[in-house]
């Protein structure tokens, strides 16, 4: 939000002056430095779980104690196979939600978190056929209006308005596709996009996709890898929800599903926008990069930052996409 | 009359033949006998001021033949001898027992000429020279001396284990691996940590903006430096260390790999998630490695771990003193002889050791600093602050107090023994979300150790610390207490630029006099 509304030089200096270093991920920063120039509402309560990375927990249990209100963290175990994970995420969640009511002065109702798991489904299940519909030839929809989306389901999956959206989208690419209308005059190209993008500017994805015509057909944030949700259970399908994240696990893990959207998605390139602070994503570069080299898949990474702009060089950004897109041509003229 | 009587007893006639040469030339009295039994016979009719005698020979080894003199000359009330011994092996164990015998001087052959004469001339020049063994060779040398010949052969001992091979070895990475489960399957546990080397390997595995050491540490493992290794265990305690276990069991080779799963608070739910990752690497192991660790084996463990983690502490007590007998060099290289061999062999030899230092009278030079944060396993950066005029006494480091701080109860239930002790007792390192909690046992450190200024080291990337730093320094700060950040990489640093700034953090302590008093805190 503040990235978008380039708001960030101020807040980012601000964290920075007080000893956040530069190296750290722009989110936690940012949100560090919006919190000491009281651009945030009080917190209630403050929440985060295991899952990504250390850094935000960190940030989440000192801004807890800065605003002198609660810090709940829900552990997941990285073993997420274990017996015990379940039910151990599951009471975990249910103890948090009750000390929050209580925090909020509210009595917990199991009905309308209920309520909310149904709505979470209509919601999942819509978007599951949106990404569905995304596999088409051509593309129904291009990554720079869909990564933002991600967002959009990490905050609202549970509400009702999330249903109709989801159901709004759908509809429309169900037209789109059933129309044969494609999102680009041409689609010379299909990219899958890794990580997040910057937000202070959408040049990289548009350039993909205006200027040389490579279609972002699916984003990695997009997809919806958990499963139904049962209302009648929902701690431990909520449970179930955050252990069956595949980012989180082995590496492995992460690996087979990016593959299998290579796959689904008739993938030609992979681009993916680094965010510099970011070891948990970062750590599993590399070595997705390794193992799609047996798939013949060019990887472009592409280091910046989401949320500081203060490097970002749009030259270099466009003279490496460039290259990239001249291997993409080469390897479709090789295949004839 | 020569400068003394000297017998030398060595069953090697070029060694014999070579220091016989030596001591004549030097105007000794010198006899020589190449087998301790004959040595027996010599002595009844001749007093000597020193006997030099071989470790090993065949029969009738160094050892049988010093306490067998003594025990003739105390009968006959004849003169007490001095000893020396001199060998070619000097094993952990050897140096065990020859401490016990309270000698005058243990010399590793091939020796330097001149340190030789030396030392028989400083022991016959003592006056009370003929009626004992007044100068021992701990006093002769200094705590200094005596603290690096016990990592000289620890060190060496710990070489050979690898070289020998007889227990399987497994290695670990993190302090909150339970080395107890390693010990239990009856295997050695070894810690990997990284080398000064340049960074070129790894890089194709892991991107260049995570933590230097990790990327170090999986350098060597790409290397080949671990082959030795029957296994590695790797405690994911980060988001980074988590892809190093996915990058070393994909390409560095080795047999068995285990991530060990490390929960990050300090609850019930901790010792919960602590316990079932025990479970799983104790499953993982049996079903590997074909054994079946027991209850009790797991509780003997527990207590050999525990007896480390008694004499490291009490030779960390040690540094509390106004002199500290142990340099902060020594102790890295003692707390990593810890973390990479066998635990017995090293549990006998540091309570040998412990018994031996002696306290140094008067006051060290310079301001006693506690240096604190990321993994740091190198004697640069404890130079550089030396030469600047501080001295580590305390190191809340994982390569250090954190590795060896809290015991596990002993007794029944030895699983959720461990579990309490990792989560619980254990100084709790930054990858744990506790800024609170480690702002106030840093507190409690500084206390203790009468700490001047604290040193924050982070290693580039290192999130966990990069995340934690501001809240301390708050914490710190604010209770007077001087904190300099500074920033490195595991193998490409600027001392230079280090230096400058501790430098001039030392220049602020002096302006502050903070040697001795340390601020109090009532947060
Ligand atoms: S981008 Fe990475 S480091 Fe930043 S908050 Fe997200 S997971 Fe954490």
């Amino acid at each position: 939000m503040f990235a978008n509304s380039h708001l960030t030089d101020d807040i980012l200096r601000i964290a920075e002056d007080n000893n956040h270093s530069r190296d750290t991920c722009s989110f936690l920063r940012g949100t560090v430095g919006a919190v000491i120039n009281n651009y945030m509402p009080m917190p209630d309560f403050l929440i985060a779980t295991s899952l990504y990375c250390h850094g935000s927990a960190q940030t989440f249990y000192s801004l807890s104690k800065k605003y002198n209100r609660p810090f709940y963290y829900i552990d997941v175990p990285y073993d997420y196979n274990r017996p015990y994970a379940i039910d151990y995420v599951a009471k975990q969640i249910e103890n948090i939600m009750l000390k929050m009511a209580d925090n909020c002065k509210r009595e917990f109702n199991i009905n309308k978190l209920k309520t909310a798991i149904e709505y979470s489904n209509q919601a999942r299940d819509y978007y599951v056929e949106v990404n569905e519909l995304r596999k088409n030839k051509p593309t129904p929809m291009l990554g720079g209006e869909a990564i933002d989306y991600a967002i959009m389901l990490a905050h609202t999956f549970g509400c009702k308005e999330m249903v109709e959206i989801c159901e709004t989208l759908y509809r429309e690419l169900k037209g789109r596709v059933d129309s044969r209308i494609g999102s680009l005059d041409e689609e010379r190209h299909r990219i899958l996009w890794r990580q997040l993008r910057p937000y202070y500017t959408l040049a990289p994805l548009e350039y993909l996709e205006r200027k040389h015509r490579a279609a972002i057909v699916f984003e990695e944030a997009n997809h919806v890898y958990w499963e139904r949700m049962d209302p009648e259970d929902p701690f431990r399908s909520l449970a179930r929800k955050l252990l069956s994240n595949y980012g989180f696990g082995e590496v492995q893990r992460w690996l087979d599903s990016t593959k299998s959207f290579v796959v689904d998605y008739s993938i030609d390139g992979i681009v993916e926008f680094a965010h510099w602070g970011c070891r948990f994503l970062s750590a599993s570069t590399q070595m997705l990069k390794d193992a799609l080299r047996d798939k013949d898949i060019p990887v472009l990474i592409l280091d910046g930052d989401c949320i500081d702009r203060r490097d970002y060089s749009d030259g270099q950004i466009k003279t490496r996409i460039d290259a990239f897109v001249e291997i993409l041509g080469r390897k479709k003229r090789l295949k004839g | 009359m020569g400068k003394g009587k000297v017998l030398l007893i060595d069953d090697n006639e070029i060694v014999l033949r070579a220091i016989e040469k030596l001591l004549i030339k030097e105007g000794y009295e010198l006899t020589v006998i190449d087998d301790g039994k004959k040595a027996l016979e010599v002595i009844k009719n001749i007093s000597f001021n020193l006997i030099i005698t071989d470790l090993r020979m065949p029969d009738f080894d160094g050892i049988q033949t010093i306490e067998k003199i003594r025990q003739i000359q105390a009968e006959s009330k004849s003169s007490l001898s001095k000893f020396m011994i001199i060998t070619a092996y000097p094993d952990a164990d050897v140096f065990d027992k020859v401490s016990r015998l309270n000698i005058y001087r243990f010399m590793i052959k091939p020796f330097d000429k001149d340190i030789f004469l030396d030392a028989i001339e400083k022991c016959l020049d003592v006056k009370e020279g003929m009626r004992g063994e007044k100068s021992d060779f701990w006093e002769t040398f200094g705590n200094k001396k005596i603290i690096d010949d016990f990592i000289a052969k620890q060190t060496e001992y710990n070489k050979r284990l690898i070289i020998q091979k007889g227990l399987p070895i497994l290695g670990w990475n993190n302090t909150y691996v339970p080395e107890e489960i390693i010990i239990a399957a009856g295997f050695i546990p070894y810690r990997v940590m990284g080398a000064s080397i340049p960074i070129s390997l790894s890089k194709t595995y892991l991107s260049g903006n995570l933590c230097s050491n990790v990327q170090s540490v999986l350098e060597c493992g790409l290397n080949g430096d671990y082959n030795f290794l029957d296994g590695i265990i790797i405690g994911g305690s980060t988001d980074v260390t988590k892809r190093l276990y996915d990058a070393w069991v994909r390409y560095a080779n080795v047999p068995f790999g285990h991530l060990f799963d490390i929960p990050k608070r300090f609850d019930e739910n901790a010792i919960i998630h602590y316990r079932e990752s025990i479970c799983f690497l104790i499953e993982e192991i049996e079903k590997y490695f074909k054994t079946k660790i027991s209850g009790l084996n797991i509780a003997e463990a527990v207590s050999i771990c525990n007896k480390s983690r008694k004499l490291l502490t009490g030779l960390n007590a040690l540094r509390k003193t106004a002199n500290p007998p142990v340099t902060p060099q020594q102790f890295l290289e003692i707390c990593k002889l810890a973390m990479t061999g066998d635990k017995n062999s090293f549990n006998i030899s540091l309570a040998n050791l412990l018994d031996k230092i002696k306290p140094e009278a008067g006051e060290k030079e310079g301001f006693r600093i506690l240096l604190t944060g990321s993994f740091q396993d190198q004697p640069w950066l404890l130079d550089v602050i030396e030469s600047c005029g501080g001295i580590v006494v305390c190191e809340d480091l994982c390569t250090r107090y954190r590795y060896f701080s809290g015991l596990a109860r002993e007794g029944s239930d030895p699983i959720s023994a461990i579990a309490e002790r990792y989560i619980k007792f254990k100084a709790p390192s930054a990858t744990f979300v506790s800024q609170d909690e480690r702002a106030e046992y840093l507190l409690d450190l500084i206390k203790e150790f009468k700490i001047g200024g604290v040193i924050y080291h982070i290693l580039k990337f290192d999130d966990p610390y990069l995340f934690e730093f501001p809240d301390i320094k708050e914490t710190l700060s604010g209770c007077g207490i001087p904190v300099l950040r500074i920033e490195t990489e595991h193998n490409t640093t600027a001392v230079g630029q280090i230096m400058t700034r501790i430098q001039a953090f030392m220049e602020t302590l002096k302006s502050g006099n903070p040697r001795r008093e340390t601020a109090g805190c009532n947060k």
